[in-house]
This record gives C-alpha cells, structure tokens and sequence, in this order.
C-alpha cells in the first residue's frame, strides 16, 4: 500500500517513555527558567543533568527494548505462554501461603447478582463456585464444584458433585450445597433477562435451552443431570462462564427475587469483607473446602492467597502509577510498546502468550447487501498485511470467524488466499458496480472515544480511501452513543461500516467469534444479515432480505450444524468450510487481522500467574480464579 | 441592599427550576441510555435487557411524566432519587460525596491566597525587576498548564522514577496526615490557575494603588515602605480577592471532575463522570442541581461580599 499522509507518522511512532523522558527535560527545563527567572540560581543547578541523564538512559533503554522485542518471534511467544503454565507445576516448596491480592478495576459493580451482571468476572470468581472452569491453554476443563462428568448423549451432561461443599457462613445457615442449587442456578436465566434486565448475553446461556424445553434432574444431592433442548458441543467450556456461579435459592427468594444487593450468596473460596465507593475486600470463607483433586489450577487445600482487594480506580494513569509503585499487582492487557516499557520496571511482571483476539468489520446490510460487487470490492482495498505491519506492530496473524487459539480455525495461508488485497481488482469491481453512484458521499464509521487505540479504524480509512478513493468520516462516540449507533434500527444507521473487536469472552468457538457472522447472533442486531425469519427482518425492505435471506439462512444452518456436531473431528470440517463461506461471500462481516500475542501486565511479586490467552478469560482459568497462584513475599 | 439580596433569593428557585428542564431535556437529547451501556457493554444487545433496564429506571414514562415525577419527588420530599445503575440513594450519596470534594475546595481556596497574594504583592513591589518578571512567568506558566495534564504527570513520574506515588489511596481523616497527603497536590493543582489569576489582579491592582496620591503623600510622610504597602496600598487591593476566591469556589466543582477522577477521590466530580459514562440520568441531575444551587449560592454571597467590603458598592 502506498504510504500515505498518516503512514509516515505510524511508522515513526513515538514510545511512551521517549515521551515521558522528553517531558522531563522540557519540565526541568522550564523549571530552570523559572529559576532563572526567579534570580535564584543555585537551587536548580543539578536539575537539567540529571533530567538528561534520565532521558538519555531512558532512550537507549527503550531501543534496546524495541530491538529486543523485535528479535521475538511468533514461536517464542507461544514457548513463553507454555513455559508459564509449566510454572504451574513448580515445586510444592517454593509456595508462599498468605498475602493480599491487590487488585484495581475503572467502576463499581452495578449489581452483586451473577445472573445479572458480567462485566467485571472478579467477584463471581472469587465468592462463588461454578462447575467448572475451562482451560483455553490446556484445552479442557477442570472440576470446581463439579468432580466428574459424562455425556451419555448428544443432549446429556451429568455431573457428579463435590461432597461436602457449603455455602459461605452468611447465606442459608452456610449449609450443604447440592445439585438443587445448580439446577436453580443455571433455571434463573431466562426470569433474570425478563424481569431483572441481565446484561448476560443470552449466548452465554442459551446454548442449554433452559427456555426451550430443557430440563434437571437431581437424582441425589451430588448428581445433576442437564437435558439440553438440543444438542450443543461446546457445552462444557460454556459451563466455565462467570455468570454459572452457583447460588443459594433461599437469598435470592430473600432479595425479592434477585441478588442485587446481596454479598456472599455462595460458596466460593473467599467472601466480601466490605464494599464502599473505593472498592471491595474480600476474606476467606471459613466453609470453603479445597478440591478433591489439585486439577488444574484448583487446590487441594485453600487457595494461596489470603485476602483480595479491589480498589476501583477511574484514571487508567492512576492505574498505571499504582501498578509501577507496587501498590496493585495487575494493570491489565497491555499493547507491544507498553510491554516493553514496563518490561525493566522492577514492580512488574509481563505475561506474554499467544492471543486469542477477534476483530470484525461489519457492513450494514442496509446499505450493503444488494451491492456484492462492492463487499467484495472493500474487502480487496484493505492491505491486511500492511494492517499486521502497521496496526500490530508486525506481531499479528490473519484473523478468522473462529478465535486463533482454536484448532478449527483455518490456516494461514488459506486465509491469505481467501481474503486478498488487490487494488486493481477492487477498483475494477467498484467501477462495475457502480460504487460512487452507489456511495456518493463516501462512508461513515465509528470511532471510540473510550478505546485506547484507534489505529485499527484510522488505517482502514485510510487504505480504503488510497485503493477505493472512497473517504471516510470518523463518528466519534462515547460507550453509551457507541452502543446505540451500533445497534440503530434498521435505516437508521449512520455508519457504513463498523469496527468492533474482543477479547474478553473469547473461550467459545461458537460464542467467541461466529455468533458476529450469523443471523441469530450478532449478525441480525448489528444489521448485517437477515432472514426472512428474524424478528428484527420486519423493519428492512424485501428486496434487502432476498439477497440476506440466502446467505443468512446459509450460514445459521451451518452454524447450527457444528453446535450440534459433536464428534471434534467432524465438527472442525464443519466450521472450516463455514470460515470459507464466509470469507468467499463478503457479507456481511469481514474478519481483521488480530495480535498474535498478548501482553498482561501483573505485579512482580505474584508467582505462578496463568498464561496467556486465559489470563483474564472471565469464562475460563484466568488469575482471579487460580487458586495456586502466590505472592512472593 | 436588602431587597436586592431578597429578589436575588427569589430568584434563585426560578433559576434551579429552568435549569432542571435544561439539564432533562439535555440528557435525553444525548445519544444512548444507561439501558445500552449496561447491556451493550456486557455485550449483550438484546431488547430485552434494555427495555428492563429502562423499565427499572423509568425511562419507559413519557418524558413529561419523567420530569414531574422526579422533580416532584425533590420538592416534596426532598428526594433526589434512587439510582438502579449504581444501586445508590442519591440523598445519602450526596453528603459524604461533597464534604470529600468540599476538603478538597477550600484547600484548593487557601493554596490560592497563599500562591497568589504574595507573588502578586511582591510583583508589584518589584515592578519591572528580574524578579517581577520571573514571577509573572510563573503566573503566565500556571494559567497556561492545563492542571489535568500537570496531574498526569505527577501521578506517573513519581511511579516511573521511584516507585512511589505522589497520593496515596483514598483513606478519611481516620488517618489525618495520609488524608491531607491525598487531597494536598489535587488542591495545589486546583490552585494553580486561581493562584495565577489572583496574583496577576492583586499585582494590577496594587501596582494602580500604588501609583495614587495618597501612597505618594505616605512616603512624603517619612513613612516607612513597609509601613506604606501594608498599611495603605495591600488592603485597598483586596477586593479582587473576593471576586478570585468565588471564582474559585465555581471552578472548583468543574476542576473536582478531572481531579476526583486522576486522584480517585470519591467526591462530586468522580461521581458525575462515572454518571455520565454510564447515562445514569437520575445522578447526573442530582449532581447539576445541585452544582446549579452551590454556584448560585456562592455568587450571591460574593456579590454580597462586594457590597460589605467596598461601601462604595450599591445595589
């Protein structure tokens, strides 16, 4: 792609600490003039070496970082993120029990109910059990308050269940925890999302079909059944959820039906201790009992660490600060060039590890769906290699309708051949199909106010305006106006195309990734395909279904198909060839590039941190529910 | 003068009332509601989750029916609402909240003096000296820093360099000399632009004083300079030091939002941008009413001030 205005300053991005160090000698500078100024020239003599000192040393550090990082390759990261989960099996002897977890998060949780909030996993991890917790670095799951399982059919789980577990000493007289409660737990979805308002995806839970026929059985206190509705072979990783904790039915019949205000309705290893404006702490639960087994990352005994607290910091410099002064031991994912700055600071430890990312570009049906020369047109105008180059720093990969860490995903060079950047090509069909009487004023997309990059959006503007001739305007939006420009009726949206990613959920194959390409996922809400059968297709012209109708019908049959494929082999040639249709039809999603590693910033007197990607999964083995991480002392 | 102070208290309910149609009209008119943020942020766009969150807040009643129901709640009862997104009562949230940015304020208030009186007094005494002109740099430097910035700063050098932190996590006056430390450099910096102001008025002010006849009419007294500057120039100066430090009040509350946020200081400000974030109207209008009536309050007792001070004044 030819380099554009832009390009040159992208590829001349600064570091931060250049920035900082810059700062420092403009600041020492400028205290050196007021001192000037001031006539009072002895006090400040030593103030402009040393901030050059500092510069300087701070300069060559971060070449040095940048070369370092450079040197890495795709295979050390991957050798890195299995490196810490062998740190899992360190010595017995090496543990140090005791100690606080000092965590840090931007809000308050807006309801202590799991059933109803999901935004931030901390709590439900930490003060309520799940059956149990899935591994995206292990790939498979492992026991919490479940001991074993089986599947007898397509449509069948049993669990057998921990004996002896409890509930915290304030819920329910802390008494036995059974299979009762799982099954209340897992049936107050569908009355959550009616009457409560849950913001937990339906995708998170409606795999079970609870509001479609399935059903418990609870044959002794230790034995649950789950009937699905149908069959479903990403069941068990979607148990792992945050939003499966399992809770006691008589708090919630003592909240009035949920358990928004309510603390400590479970039986997790620890509970809350207080919870104020600046944030919550949390002690062990008495009742807790270790795992029959040391799976995984569960213990056989009580967890490592003592207390958590959790400071609620807005300002993510704030967050920053009190992560480098080794006053909170995590500050989150973090981008390349932060890796690197941090990576010399003596408080702070960076888990690196294969990324399992998904990034989308969606068309808006409307506007899109009886133009497949144009889809395909935009899709070729986008240099995706130079997106890797440019946007991810060179660490990147192709992206994919199924999550990177997965084995379904197509390979590499497939996707390279599938989705190609040729400009003639895109420029020859744009003609044909009459792309500037079609868009004659250009797109409009969204940009974040709230992200931390807009890189992603700016290049791809960029690339299509260089290869299409087709400009773009940026709509900036904060988190609430975002949404709703998102999800605009149909006709209704200002925005041509829409940039989204994720990371946070990416644990599901079928949740993760695909749900954004179908109708009854994201497809439909974000108003790219329909079907004649949608709810949501009423509000768009018929002319517009019978081209989404197609295509929709398609790709919902298939990904039905590989919900309910349960042999692994099979269902991986089902969503393979799903990921080609895909990527040969251009509607209405196209996949981006995604990180090919990622980058966690933790404190460094944290041992036996859970790799990358899990790290902060809220649907899998992630730090707040490794119970055999420690601190150093 | 006392009539003058009677309308102005007439018309301070006149004003929070059209300001609450303002602040109403203007947070529906803004694109989102708290149901899309509590639900879309989770990633859940289901209509389902927003119409029950909008439902719960009210958000389902006409507008018309919005607005008396919360604004009757006020008057008659005093209430200013319960808020579902925070799970909080704005009554008993609002104390607590404006003691904490309240600390902060005069705090911020007594930097101000303390910056600004003397740099201006000692400019205008060594009008056209080096060290006048080092001041007034200063001055220039302080209006011109955006305080935000400076705070940034000052959160992460300590940390990148020494790591250490300039304010430590919030704690009350349980711990009186960590609570000063916390509230100390958000208030300085609050200070700053007040404190600059100040000095550049006081410098104005003094300089014109002392360029009158009667200064000159003290010195040919054989009084000393001391004397003569503190006695007959400095307190006529002072009455721009009214005008600053109401100013500085007002300035306050909009400083409080950037300050409470980078400091994390659970006051008015870090409640009002996490309301904002969040679209939660019920907190939103509490806290601009009640910023409304704190600015109206503190104009009025400025202008009053003016009067006391300066009987020149008449209204």
């Amino acid at each position: 792609m030819a380099e554009g205005y832009w390009g040159k300053y992208w590829r001349r991005r600064v570091s931060r600490r250049r920035v900082l160090a810059g700062g420092a000698a403009v600041g020492a500078g400028a205290a050196a003039l007021v001192a000037v100024g001031c006539g009072d020239d002895d006090d400040d003599d030593d103030a402009v070496p040393a901030a050059a000192t500092q510069a300087a040393q701070a300069t060559e550090a971060a070449a040095d970082a940048t070369e370092a990082a450079a040197a890495a390759e795709e295979a050390e990261a991957t050798e890195a993120a299995a490196a810490a989960e062998a740190e899992a099996t360190e010595a017995p002897s090496a543990i140090q029990r005791g100690g606080t977890f000092r965590h840090q998060k931007s809000s308050q949780n807006t309801s202590l109910d799991p059933s109803v909030t999901v935004t931030d996993p901390t709590w439900t991890a930490l003060t309520y059990n799940h059956l149990l917790g899935y591994s995206l670095v292990e790939e498979e799951a492992w026991g919490d308050a479940a001991t074993g399982w089986e599947q007898p059919d397509a449509t069948t789980l049993v669990f057998s269940l921990e004996e002896g577990l409890k509930f915290n000493p304030e819920v329910a007289g802390g008494r036995d925890m059974t299979s009762e409660d799982v099954a209340f737990s897992y049936g107050r979805f569908p009355s959550s999302l009616a009457e409560l308002g849950s913001e937990v995806n339906q995708l998170q839970w409606g795999w079970m079909g609870v509001d479609r026929g399935a059903s418990f059985d609870t044959p002794d206190a230790t034995t649950l059944a789950i009937n699905l509705a149908f069959p479903w072979a990403s069941a068990i990783p979607s148990l792992g959820s945050s939003a499966m904790a399992i809770v006691a039915r008589e708090a919630v019949e003592a909240g009035g039906g949920h358990l928004k205000d309510t603390p400590n309705a479970g039986g997790g290893a620890y509970m809350f201790d207080a919870i104020n404006d600046t944030g919550n702490t949390y002690k062990r639960n008495p009742n807790y009992r270790g795992h029959s087994s040391d799976r995984g990352r569960f213990t056989a005994e009580m967890p490592y660490i003592d207390r958590w607290e959790d400071a609620i910091v807005t300002d993510l410099s704030a967050r920053e600060a009190r992560l480098l002064a080794g006053d909170s031991d995590v500050l989150g994912g973090v981008d390349k060039i932060q890796a690197e700055l941090f990576a010399g600071e003596s408080n702070v430890q960076i888990i690196e590890g294969p990324a399992n990312d998904h990034a989308i570009m969606e068309l808006d049906g409307f506007k899109w769906a009886q133009h497949p020369l144009l889809r395909e047109a935009l899709s070729l105008s986008i240099d995706w290699e130079a997106y890797i180059d440019v946007v991810l720093d060179g660490e990147g990969i192709r992206g994919a309708p199924v999550g990177p860490a997965f084995s379904q995903v197509l390979p590499q060079d497939e996707i390279r051949e599938l989705q190609q950047f040729d400009p003639a090509r895109a420029k020859e069909l744009w003609a044909q199909g009459g792309g500037d009487e079609v868009f004659p004023d250009g797109f409009v997309t969204v940009i974040a106010t709230f992200g931390t990059s807009t890189r992603h959006i700016e290049f791809i503007a960029q690339s299509i305006e260089e290869n299409l001739g087709v400009p773009t305007r940026l709509e900036p939006a904060d988190l609430a106006n975002y949404v709703a420009l998102a999800t605009a009726p149909a006709g209704q949206k200002i925005w041509h195309y829409f940039i989204a990613g994720e990371n946070s959920l990416s644990t599901i194959p079928d949740y993760n990734a695909l749900t954004h390409y179908v109708p009854n996922g994201y497809g439909a809400i974000f108003g790219g395909v329909y079907t004649f059968d949608h709810p949501l297709s009423a509000a768009y012209p018929e002319e517009i279904i019978e081209v989404t109708n197609e295509i929709g019908t398609e790709l919902q049959g298939r990904y039905d198909l590989q919900g309910a494929t349960v042999d692994p082999e099979e269902r991986k040639q089902v969503l393979q060839d799903l990921q080609r249709y895909i990527f040969t039809n251009f509607c209405c999603v196209l996949p981006l590039p995604v990180p090919s590693v990622q980058y966690y910033a933790m404190g460094a007197r944290l041992r036996n941190v859970p790799g990358v990607p899990d790290i902060a999964n809220n649907a899998s083995m992630g730090y707040r529910r490794a119970q055999n991480m420690w601190i150093e002392a | 003068m006392s009539s003058y102070i009677v309308r102005r208290l007439l018309l301070i309910p006149i004003t929070l009332f059209i300001i609450t149609i303002i602040v109403f009209i203007f947070m529906r008119a803004v694109p989102g509601d708290a149901g899309q943020v509590k639900c879309g942020a989770a990633g859940s766009f289901d209509e389902t989750c927003f119409e029950q969150v909008r439902k719960e807040l009210g958000l389902d009643k006409s507008l018309f029916q919005q607005y008396t129901l919360w604004l009757g709640d006020i008057i008659l009862r005093g209430d200013f609402g319960f808020s579902p997104i925070s799970r909080e009562h704005i009554n008993s949230e609002i104390g607590p909240r404006v003691w904490n940015t309240g600390q902060v304020g005069l705090l911020s208030i007594v930097f101000t003096l303390l910056i600004g009186i003397p740099v201006g007094a000692i400019s205008a005494i060594r009008s056209g000296r080096p060290i006048d002109y080092g001041l007034r740099f200063v001055a220039v430097l302080g209006l011109s820093v955006p305080n935000f910035w400076l705070a940034t700063l000052i959160i992460i050098f300590p940390a990148v360099w020494w790591g250490t932190r300039v304010a430590p996590d919030w704690v009350g006056w349980e711990d009186p000399l960590t609570h000063l430390q916390i509230i100390a450099v958000p208030a300085f910096l609050l200070s700053l632009a007040g404190g600059a102001t100040l000095a550049r008025i006081v410098r104005s002010s003094m300089l014109e004083v002392l360029r009158s006849d009667f200064v000159r009419t003290s010195r040919a007294k054989g009084l000393r300079e001391a004397a003569v500057v503190g006695r007959h120039v400095f307190r006529p100066s002072m009455i721009a030091l009214f005008t600053i430090v109401g100013l500085q009040f007002s300035l306050v509350l909009g400083g409080s939002v950037i300050m409470e946020s980078i400091f994390n200081i659970p006051g008015m400000g870090l409640w009002v941008i996490s309301a904002v974030a969040g679209r939660d109207f019920i907190v939103i209008q509490g806290v601009v009413v009640f910023f409304a009536a704190w600015f109206l309050v503190i104009t009025l007792l400025v202008d009053v001030m003016y009067a006391w001070v300066d009987p020149r004044i008449r209204y």
